[in-house]
């Protein structure tokens, strides 16, 4: 895992007070960020989150309406597409279809003026890093999906780019293969070492494989982390509900503990001691977001419990889903590993509990003024 | 359920077909009719070729007529292309301007924009000629050649010269080795399909030829309203051929490219390692 802390070199990239706005609509709002050489670093989002258009003024294929880009500290911001050290991956891979593999390999090598020998090697090089060796001649039309984006990634890799950006790449193939495809990507960029910049709207996408991740929402970052401490610790309610399912309950904050604990009123579920995020004020309405799998059914487990009826049961092999109806709290979900062996039926009326400092407190959503973030 | 169709329908398309195309067959027929008063079957000759291609009239009309369709075509498909990918970055209201103008110069009877321009060239006192007929052929051949480059330019993804870009290339090599290589089709396409109508365009070329320069169609024109003399017959079937060939050749082209294009080789299976 790597931090920007403490390090001498400059990052790989850096963007500074970045907006993009076409017309009346805001793309972009407003982005600081440094990213590590040799990072895995994802930007994740909702779609229109702004995340494309970030990614695309970094490769300098969309222009900033005001901020600046800057890679391995150098001032890129008015450097045109063709002339930038990063190059892209594209989400339809974009391979040039009267071109066959090794030339769209070539394509970058060629505007180089490497010399044939080189271009040869580094290609035959590429070729068997991304496992395409024997199939120089072929046309993209004849590749599957998968082979195809080995293509783009080669293309890319093989200008030793400083930053590799991945615009969705994986989003148009199918679950199994993706999943291939994700461990096939972090085994590549760990050989090669160069700062991978992914966008996706696929959460789990980028915990698999990042760093760290940020999370954009409506142009902005509403938080940056690795992704145990984004999971465990949202800053906000919507990365709570970005980043994974959650059940919401409120809260009122009734005593700072220090350490970054509250204790709360959780109205039917008493008084609990909760973490939560820096900054709330007693009196504060809040909401403890709880995940999933922290609920359980084994008695005497958590301090916290709440007497619901299960409404549906989801059975997802590793794992079961329930929703449960807790009364006047709501609707909860609760996962439970395939193991437990009481499944439990629709129709059930149950305790379920949890721990909780398991729980995680955020300020409650300041309504439709999401902009103030 | 298709109702099957009267006969009578039948009987009359089949009639249309015969009034459309039998004075064709005849005049093909009476170009290597050795009668010369054309009254009758006289046996097979091949002496009005001979002797069309020996006039020097004649001749000098096709040189002419084929200067004309040359630089037209050229001009217009660059032109066309040109226009086209402005088209694909300008902002939505130059576009259907750029429309408008185009689909202006399909519609409009040619007779109309002729007159326009003979009366404009002659404002200017701009000479008539060959120039000006040129001129005048641009005008709607570019609109014919700019329909086509778009229509092939709408099925390119944009990200492809992005991705070109992106590796390095600058928007001169982009266009040389990314977007020219993919338009080639369709530009050989639009340069065959001008030329044709460029050769075989009577209402132009009449009105801006002046007494400098006369084309193929123009002499026909000329010739027959003294009297339909074997050569004429000969003549025509030139000009119909070269129109044909250019055209069939354009068609060819425009189904190879499809088929490319369209018809996409069977996928190897989504099988990793």
């Amino acid at each position: 895992m790597s931090t920007t802390a403490g390090q001498s070199r400059p990052p790989a990239i850096a963007l500074e007070q970045l907006e993009r706005h076409y017309g009346e609509l805001t793309a972009v709002a407003g982005i600081d960020l440094a990213i590590a050489d040799g990072e895995f670093f994802s930007l994740i989002g909702p779609s229109g989150c702004g995340k494309t258009t970030t990614l695309r003024i970094v490769a300098g294929l969309e222009t900033p309406s005001s901020g600046r880009v800057s890679v391995r500290g150098q001032d890129v911001t008015d450097v045109p597409a063709f002339k930038r050290p990063v190059n892209t991956v594209f989400q339809h891979y974009a391979l040039f279809p009267h071109l066959n593999v090794f030339e769209n390999i070539a394509f970058g090598l060629k505007e180089r003026k490497v010399s044939r020998g080189d271009t040869r090697r580094r290609v035959t090089e590429m070729l068997e890093l991304v496992g395409l060796t024997g199939r120089e001649k072929a046309r993209p039309k004849q590749l599957s999906g998968g082979q195809q984006q080995r293509v783009a990634l080669a293309r890319s890799l093989v200008l030793e780019p400083a930053v590799l950006l991945l615009d969705e790449p994986l989003g148009a193939l199918d679950l199994k293969l993706r999943k291939q495809m994700q461990m096939v990507l972090k085994e590549i960029q760990r050989e090669v070492g160069i700062t991978f910049v992914y966008v996706t709207h696929d959460q789990e996408e980028a915990f698999s494989m990042s760093d760290r991740v940020a999370i954009m929402h409506k142009g902005k970052i509403e938080q940056i982390g690795d992704p145990v401490d984004t999971y465990r610790r949202p800053q906000t309610l919507f990365v709570a509900d970005f980043v994974g399912a959650s059940n919401r309950f409120e809260a009122r904050v009734v005593e700072r503990l220090g350490s970054g604990s509250y204790r709360a009123d959780m109205g039917t579920l008493g008084t609990l001691d909760v973490p939560g995020v820096a900054g709330l004020a007693v009196g504060d309405q809040a909401v403890a977001v709880v995940r999933p799998e922290a609920i359980r059914t084994a008695p005497g487990f958590g301090d916290a419990v709440l007497d619901g009826t299960v409404t549906d049961v989801s059975f997802m092999g590793p794992q079961t889903q329930y929703v449960v109806d807790a009364g006047g709290l709501g609707t909860a979900a609760m996962l439970s590993p395939a193991d437990d062996d009481d499944l439990l039926h629709s129709g059930a009326a149950q305790q379920f509990r949890f721990a909780a400092r398991s729980a995680w407190l955020v300020a409650a959503d300041p309504g439709p003024v999401d902009d103030a973030q | 359920m298709l109702r099957r169709l009267p006969s009578m329908v039948s009987a009359f398309t089949v009639l249309v077909f015969v009034f459309l195309y039998l004075p064709i067959v005849v005049v093909v027929i009476n170009s290597v009719n050795a009668d010369k008063f054309l009254v009758s079957w006289g046996g097979f000759t091949t002496k009005w070729y001979a002797k069309a291609l020996n006039d020097e009239r004649i001749r000098t009309d096709f040189i002419t007529s084929a200067k004309v369709a040359v630089a037209s075509s050229l001009i217009s498909v660059a032109i066309a292309v040109a226009a086209s990918l402005w088209a694909r970055n300008a902002r939505v209201w130059s576009r259907r301007a750029l429309d408008a103008t185009t689909y202006m110069r399909i519609v409009l009877p040619e007779v109309v924009l002729a007159t326009a321009l003979f009366i404009f060239i002659r404002r200017l006192h701009f000479q008539l000629g060959v120039t000006a007929i040129v001129i005048g052929h641009v005008v709607f051949n570019s609109a014919y050649a700019t329909v086509v480059i778009q229509a092939r330019l709408a099925t390119l993804p944009i990200s492809l010269e992005e991705a070109a870009t992106d590796l390095g290339a600058s928007p001169r090599r982009v266009f040389q080795r990314v977007t020219f290589p993919l338009l080639a089709p369709a530009i050989l396409v639009a340069v065959l399909l001008t030329l044709s109508f460029s050769f075989d365009d009577v209402v132009s070329s009449l009105f801006l030829g002046g007494t400098n320069a006369e084309t193929l169609p123009v002499l026909l024109l000329g010739l027959i309203r003294i009297s339909v003399t074997p050569e004429v017959n000969a003549i025509a079937v030139g000009v119909m051929l070269i129109t044909l060939i250019t055209f069939a050749c354009a068609a060819v082209v425009a189904t190879v490219r499809g088929s490319i294009g369209v018809r996409s080789t069977p996928q190897a299976p989504d099988v990793e390692e």
